[in-house]
């Protein structure tokens, strides 16, 4: 009852107006539109889930409502009240908190310190200080923090600090609470328990909207769900009624799952899938080892892969990003990497080419061990990296971007720099068009295509492409899919990053599934099409129209029944 | 058989001591603290005019460091521009004293206060910037500052003010005022710090986004802090002025004070309250035992603060609380251990013997 009166909000009024009002809320960063036209409403009480892949939009979503940034158009009204002009703190004073994604504690503050600011910051009512430390003491207990609230909040575990963004968010005492993932980075045990956490303060009348990856927690909580994807709101409705939903299914997995795909997206899908099959037969086939063959039967190809991953983990801090992952890519062939967010895929691709440090496993790259060679050593080595976000130079100009790729080229490099630049523009001719302008000043895919054509500058043997196509127009998209073909008849071996799924199974060879941090399945793109591992790592359920057999997950929990504890 | 409990209950108050003792750390800490305020108030009782004139620059050093680490330490904002405050009090004492006709005290504090308030312009301006940007901007108008007072004829320009010689102040007066303004200075940081106004800056400090969506509004916070900050300096300003008589632009608003500070407090240890008293103490030893080689002093404070930056990073302050609790530590399970050994080879010894009695048992 207590806990009530700390952590329920203002008077509990089941009226019907509604608390939280977006009108056709747009939000850009630069050309970039993030938001699209978003209108929806909150209802006092209500817990909204938000689901959508990444770069959808959801983060930006939250972060217009706490005020964190600024809309471009439209309208965000709060109890009737306009909030797009507020600044962030008078925002938090009239009772929305927000838990991050990833935690922002006060690092050198203890964990009272930390929920005694919000708690100052309600100045509203001021019954004495000592009322006041009550209260954070009793946000505290509720969230199973109290036995370590005179520690530094910098030392806490990754589970403690997510309870210290909701206890924090909790000591404004909300009226509205925004949680960004929440349970991104957790498991087992731990997710149920936030879960529990979250329904308990739900169920003392704090309205609630919920981003978050991990499926299982939305399901379990949502009363009515909202898929955002390329900043637009594609769906709205109850969480069953989504997880059937063709076009989220479409938007998770590709439109080849997707019942009733639009037609538009069937077509970009399938017309690079042709090329590249035909482009396959063509040049690339008959070189290369067979290993659509052998992975039938075995997840490494015959010997020796050009890439070796072996018992691989990972660790930032006390999160365990990658867990003793096995992993390897052959001579001249594409591996799919997919999972949902979070699911260690960047990790990986950081792993191999030496940007995060290993903690246990090692790494064999063309039959020599790179597991503690610094970076720039393996990129001497062919190993290149695209990244998420591309990283390139922005002031310079393209040509020089291409020319910076080059200065350090793989040791016994068999091509020339003229060579190599020419082979870069006959990929992608629009950079030959536009060598001269600033690269920062080109569009998303051109840019994409100035990452791809600096890394093949060194002429590497293995292409590492994370995110090939995030953010991308799917024409664009279709133009960098068709350069993959050539790519490998260069010699050149890829691994594939992608959130496109049914693009990534379209062209692999082999396909790994990874789920928080484990490869959950590997196989060729059939098998993995034929398996509910895919829907088990995106949606968090099984329901695949691919699959009659049972999921591992259930006649695992049937054979075990007493394994979760 | 007899001497185990004997033994434990010789050797438990060790470690009951030790936890009674860690419990009343801060209290004794403040007696620490209020016997050697007594022991400098006493000071001109057994101090020579030398020692007096040493112990004023001490003081003022350690309330410069002060005020610095309370927008540099616990506000974050790394301010490369103290100098100008500095400069701006011993400059309005030496105007008021010479043009004004107003008593000395009232003169400093107004130093102060015009410190203050040029903070408080300053802060409008440079509030918006973050980190190196910040730093960048609160030097450049600092040197703006020192270029404008080596060309303004009303304050003599390159050459200076001399004070009028009515401001002469014995040398235990000087010693008490700086002495006073050092106490203040401590205590009104120590208690911002740990009041709710305290938690915003520091939250500040550690995530400004994440504080803002928390309620708290940063610009005010670090408004006042500057201004704070700004005040006390420009205090320390005005005793530097008149305990010397004559100023000039080039030393008053010198590079070395905003230096000098940051030396103390990073030595000491940062936003701590007690590592800047003692950061001054080092630095103003260093300073002083090697005077007649300044080259071998900078080159050893040098050295010192690489010393601190690599192996202490938080400061000799914090390291000594740690070595301190640690070598407690090990004293209490030292006692505690030669206690439990005895209790041990008497209970070893017990077993021994059964275990033989079972073993010819059996």
């Amino acid at each position: 009852m207590q806990a009530a009166s700390t952590v329920g909000g203002g008077p509990q009024q089941a009226n019907e107006a509604p608390l939280l009002v977006l009108r056709h809320v747009t939000r850009r960063f630069g050309g970039v539109t993030a938001l699209n036209d978003i209108s929806f409403a909150v209802r006092s009480g209500e817990l909204l889930g938000i689901i959508g892949p990444n770069g959808a939009g959801k983060s930006t979503l939250l972060s217009l409502i706490s005020g964190a940034q600024r809309v471009s158009e439209g309208e965000i009204l709060f109890a009737g009240q306009r909030l797009d002009r507020l600044p962030a703190h008078a925002i938090a004073r009239l009772g929305i908190g927000r838990a991050h994604q990833i935690p922002r504690p006060f690092g050198r503050m203890t964990v009272l310190q930390n929920v005694l600011i919000p708690v100052h910051a309600r100045r509203n009512e001021d019954p004495g200080r000592r009322r006041l430390s009550d209260d954070a003491e009793e946000i505290l207990r509720l969230c199973g923090l109290l036995d370590r609230k005179d520690r530094q909040a910098g030392s806490l575990t990754l589970l403690d600090l997510k309870r210290l963004e909701l206890a924090r968010a909790l000591a404004l005492r909300p009226r509205l609470l925004l949680l960004d993932e929440v349970a991104a980075g957790l498991v087992g045990q731990e997710i149920e328990e936030i879960t529990q956490l979250i329904a308990s303060i739900h169920a003392r009348g704090v309205t609630i909207i919920l981003v978050e990856h991990v499926q299982a927690v939305v399901r379990a909580l949502a009363h009515r769900v909202i898929v955002l994807d390329w900043g637009r709101k594609i769906a709205e409705g109850r969480p069953e009624e989504i997880a059937r939903h063709p076009e989220v299914i479409a938007v998770y997995l590709g439109s080849e799952q997707g019942e009733q795909a639009p037609a538009h997206q069937t077509m970009s899908v399938s017309e690079p899938a042709a090329a590249m099959a035909a482009a396959r037969e063509s040049d690339s086939r008959h070189t290369l080892p067979s290993a659509r063959a052998t992975s039938t039967a075995a997840v490494r190809p015959s010997p020796p892969p050009l890439l070796d991953v072996q018992h691989l983990s990972v660790d930032y801090g006390k999160l365990r990003a990658l867990r003793s992952l096995d992993f390897s890519a052959g001579t001249g062939e594409i591996v799919a990497v997919v999972g949902a967010n979070g699911a260690g895929k960047t990790t990986l691709t950081q792993a191999i080419s030496g940007l995060v440090p290993v903690s246990e496993g090692r790494i064999l790259f063309a039959g020599q061990e790179i597991t503690r060679l610094p970076a720039h050593q393996r990129s001497r080595l062919g190993i290149a990296l695209c990244h998420e976000g591309r990283r390139l130079f922005r002031e310079q100009t393209v040509r020089e971007n291409l020319e910076l790729g080059a200065v350090y080229a793989t040791r016994g490099a068999t091509t020339s720099f003229a060579q190599r630049l020419e082979r870069v523009y006959d990929l992608f001719p629009v950079l030959r068009e536009r060598a001269g302008s600033q690269a920062g000043r080109l569009s998303g895919g051109q840019q994409q295509m100035v990452a791809i054509g600096r890394a093949l500058m060194a002429e590497p043997r293995l292409l590492l492409l994370d995110e090939l196509s995030l953010g991308l127009a799917p024409a664009v998209v279709d133009q960098l899919f068709a350069a993959l073909p050539q790519i490998l008849a260069w010699g050149i071996s890829v691994v594939l990053i992608e959130q496109h799924i049914q693009r990534s199974l379209a062209v692999a060879d082999r396909v790994y599934v990874l789920e928080r941090g484990r490869v959950v399945f590997c196989g060729t793109p059939d098998e993995v099409r034929a398996h509910p591992a895919l829907q088990q790592a995106y949606l968090g359920v099984a329901a695949a129209p691919a699959s009659p057999a049972g999921s591992p997950a259930t006649s695992e929990h049937e054979q075990h029944p007493v394994s979760g504890s | 058989m007899k001497t185990s409990p004997a033994s434990a209950a010789r050797l438990a108050p060790a470690a009951t001591w030790w936890r009674s003792l860690s419990r009343l750390a801060p209290w004794l800490g403040w007696g620490v603290l209020g016997v050697l305020v007594l022991l400098a108030a006493l000071g001109p009782l057994y101090l020579s005019a030398f020692d007096l004139v040493l112990a004023f620059t001490l003081f003022n050093y350690m309330t410069m460091a002060q005020s610095w680490n309370l927008l540099g330490g616990y506000g974050g904002q790394f301010s490369l521009g103290h100098s100008l405050f500095v400069g701006a009090g011993s400059y309005t004492i030496a105007v008021l004293l010479l043009h004004s006709g107003l008593p000395l005290l009232l003169d400093l504090v107004l130093s102060g206060l015009l410190a203050a308030a040029l903070a408080t312009l300053a802060a409008l301006l440079l509030m918006r910037l973050r980190e190196a940007y910040f730093s960048i901007g609160s030097l450049g108008l600092a040197m703006a500052a020192l270029t404008w007072m080596l060309n303004w004829s009303f304050t003599g320009a390159t050459s200076g003010l001399n004070l009028p010689p009515a401001a002469t102040l014995d040398y235990s007066t000087l010693y008490y005022l700086a002495l006073g303004l050092l106490v203040a200075t401590t205590l009104t940081i120590v208690l911002l710090v740990r009041s709710p106004f305290g938690l915003r800056l520091m939250a500040i400090r550690d995530d400004q986004e994440a504080a803002a969506e928390l309620g708290v509004n940063s610009f005010p916070v670090k408004l006042v802090t500057f201004a704070i900050s700004a005040f006390f300096v420009g205090l320390a300003g005005g005793l530097i002025a008149l305990n010397k008589l004559e100023i000039e632009p080039d030393s008053a608003f010198s590079m070395n004070w905003v230096i000098t500070m940051i030396i103390i407090t990073i030595i000491g240890g940062i936003a701590t309250s007690t590592g800047p008293l003692l950061g001054a103490v080092v630095f103003f030893t260093l300073q002083q035992v090697l005077q007649n080689s300044q080259a071998l002093s900078s080159l050893l404070t040098g050295l010192l603060l690489i010393l601190i930056i690599r192996l202490a990073p938080e400061g000799l302050w914090p390291l000594a609380l740690k070595l301190g609790r640690r070598l407690g530590e090990a004293l209490v399970s030292r006692l505690d251990r030669s206690g439990s050994t005895t209790t041990a080879t008497a209970l070893a010894a017990e077993e021994a013997v059964r275990g033989r009695s079972t073993l010819s048992d059996g």
